[in-house]
């Protein structure tokens, strides 16, 4: 008996059919159980934790204390030899990765592109001050059309790499690079400069058993100030600084304490980091600046079957956009990844032998986008193998290009 | 609150309900998304433009929450796995009525199917066809609640409707084999 083949009737009449289903709570637990949660949210802390805290606050300046005579001690004799330059090379390049664990496989440069530092790429480096390349948060207006079919400018958040300035600290663990990043006014949070938070925050720590990270306040004037804009902003450039080191919350605490008040937002203890990374797109303003942005916050495709995409499949995702995007793809049109054989931490990426890359400054926009989406996976190098590479390999590294690892 | 939420509950609640169970494929997490939505709209009604429809407004609340959720689940999933879950390609050989909601069981076998095959399609596609099919909502309400251009809930749909199609006759190949095999 042969059946007959379904088609597209057959398939909407039986979509149409498909039950009702409905919620069985009554109308009074359902409201019950949403002012229960929302008290829940608004309450303070439990009485254990309290008792928690009560026991930090004498323990904090004993430890203090003890670690301030420590470093007294250590510290003197130090600058009485006159050798505290111990974290730069003979060859004055800032060797940022002495004492640094997330850039311990190069060789002093902190180049997120790859590029090699002799040739005129961004420097990662500064005699004088300890600066590191950092991707951090941007804003810029686009002319698009948002989610209610309305034509206009629209301030967009995406990250770009920048030199920042550590100053003098020489510690460079992820809680002081992110620190630094949130205080320092080079950084473009969607805020005024008026109310730049580079006086309030004390603090930042990573739990990772939880993968959340908290920011500590010990003064809130000008976070409780944020205009209704400049809170929105603040939110989306969090998200997107955040979900690029895979955080899964942030915390806000005032003086150990939980929740702090940002602007419209009122008393907020956390915001959840909702989408993971997966794949960079590129937008340049009018001035020639690149920034990228996430596959997920533009609403391209980062998923199928539930499933986040795997790395070869982002990449083929990567290369085209959604009709009348205001981003581009970041490779260039001629490019096909053909393959992607993932090796351990190394991925080798296959491209067609057709495949040109117009310029120098276009390899490395790919780079950047790719190293970018690699550091969503467990790969801390990627090579391009393809005929391209033949001229591109005598200015720039195309094989074993390093992913940093935050 | 109360007064807005019982207002909210008579027009929107059981619909709104119906949407997130068929995003999410379970009553009880239906159950608990349906208050965070409760909670959230409560808290921003006030900054609700009317831009959009009071409906739309609510129903891409819930398309959020419900999506906050499964990308929650996948990352966990990830994790306690340690690499990316695959699809098995035959699993619809397995029956396991267990899965399905009562509503559902019910019913005869080829919406048992139906149903089955729907979780197969991209979280666009089920996006489009739980909210055309299911909710019986216009395609300007749909493009109006995704955020979508109304050409891409045309594309988007039409390649569901060929998606499920396809998985409907893989089915149906494969029943018969085995009933030529029995």
């Amino acid at each position: 008996m042969t059946k007959r083949l379904w088609d597209d009737q057959d398939v909407e009449n039986h979509l149409k059919q498909l039950p009702p289903i409905k919620d069985r709570q009554s109308k009074e637990e359902l409201f019950q159980a949403i002012e229960r949660k929302m008290q829940e949210r608004n309450e303070k802390p439990s009485p254990l934790y309290t008792k928690n805290k009560h026991k930090l606050t004498w323990l904090k300046p004993l430890m203090a204390s003890v670690a301030a005579v420590f470093l007294i001690v250590l510290i003197f004799p130090y600058f009485f030899n006159g050798d505290y330059e111990m974290s730069y090379n003979s060859d004055n390049n800032a060797d940022i990765s002495a004492g640094n664990d997330m850039n311990n496989s190069n060789d002093g440069d902190f180049n997120i592109a790859g590029t090699p530092s002799d040739d005129g790429g961004v420097d990662t480096e500064s005699d004088e001050e300890n600066t590191i390349l950092l991707p951090v948060p941007h804003f810029f207006e686009v002319l698009t059309v948002n989610e209610f079919g309305d034509e206009g400018l629209y301030t967009k958040s995406g990250i770009t790499s920048q030199p920042i300035s550590i100053g003098e600290n020489r510690d460079s663990s992820l809680e002081n690079l992110i620190y630094y990043t949130l205080t320092s006014d080079e950084v473009d949070w969607g805020i005024q400069d008026s109310r730049s938070l580079h006086n309030e925050i004390s603090s930042v720590n990573i739990d990772d058993r939880e993968n959340a990270v908290t920011i500590d306040f010990f003064n809130s004037i000008n976070i409780e100030r944020l205009s209704s804009n400049e809170a929105t902003s603040f939110y989306e450039a969090i998200l997107e600084y955040f979900g690029y080191f895979h955080f899964e919350k942030i915390r806000f605490t005032f003086n150990d304490e939980p929740g702090v008040l940002i602007g419209p937002f009122g008393f907020v203890e956390e915001w959840d980091i909702p989408y993971e990374n997966r794949g960079y797109y590129l937008h340049e303003d009018e001035e020639g600046n690149h920034y990228f942005v996430r596959g997920a916050y533009v609403g391209e495709r980062i998923m199928e079957n539930g499933e986040l995409l795997s790395f070869q499949e982002t990449l083929g995702e990567m290369l085209v956009v959604n009709e009348g995007a205001w981003y581009r793809s970041a490779i260039p049109e001629s490019i096909e990844i053909e393959d992607v054989v993932i090796e351990d931490i190394h991925a080798a990426i296959f491209v067609n032998d057709t495949g040109i890359i117009p310029t120098v400054e276009e390899f490395d926009l790919l780079v950047e986008a790719l190293t970018f989406t690699a550091n969503d996976f467990s790969i801390e190098y990627i090579s391009f193998i393809g005929n391209f590479i033949d001229e591109m390999s005598q200015v720039r590294q195309t094989e074993m290009i390093h992913v940093n690892d935050f | 609150m109360r007064e807005e939420f019982d207002r909210l509950y008579e027009m929107y609640h059981q619909t709104l309900f119906q949407y997130l169970f068929y995003m999410v494929r379970n009553r009880e997490v239906a159950e608990e998304l349906v208050q965070e939505v409760y909670i959230k709209v409560l808290h921003s009604y006030q900054s609700f433009e009317g831009k959009s429809s009071e409906k739309t407004w609510l129903y891409s609340v819930a398309k959020h929450v419900g999506i906050d959720w499964i990308r929650s689940q996948s990352r966990k999933k990830r994790k306690w796995v340690g690499k990316q879950f695959e699809w098995s390609e035959r699993e619809f050989e397995i029956k396991d009525h267990a899965l399905l909601p009562d509503e559902i069981l019910v019913q005869k076998d080829e919406l048992h199917q139906i149903y089955s095959v729907l979780k197969r399609c991209k979280e666009d596609q089920q996006q489009v066809i739980i909210l055309r099919y299911i909710q019986a909502l216009s395609i300007s309400e749909t493009a109006d609640v995704l955020g979508w251009t109304q050409s891409k809930v045309k594309t988007t749909q039409h390649r569901a409707i060929k998606e499920l199609k396809r998985y409907m006759n893989q089915i149906d190949s494969f029943n018969e084999v085995k009933e030529v095999g029995e």
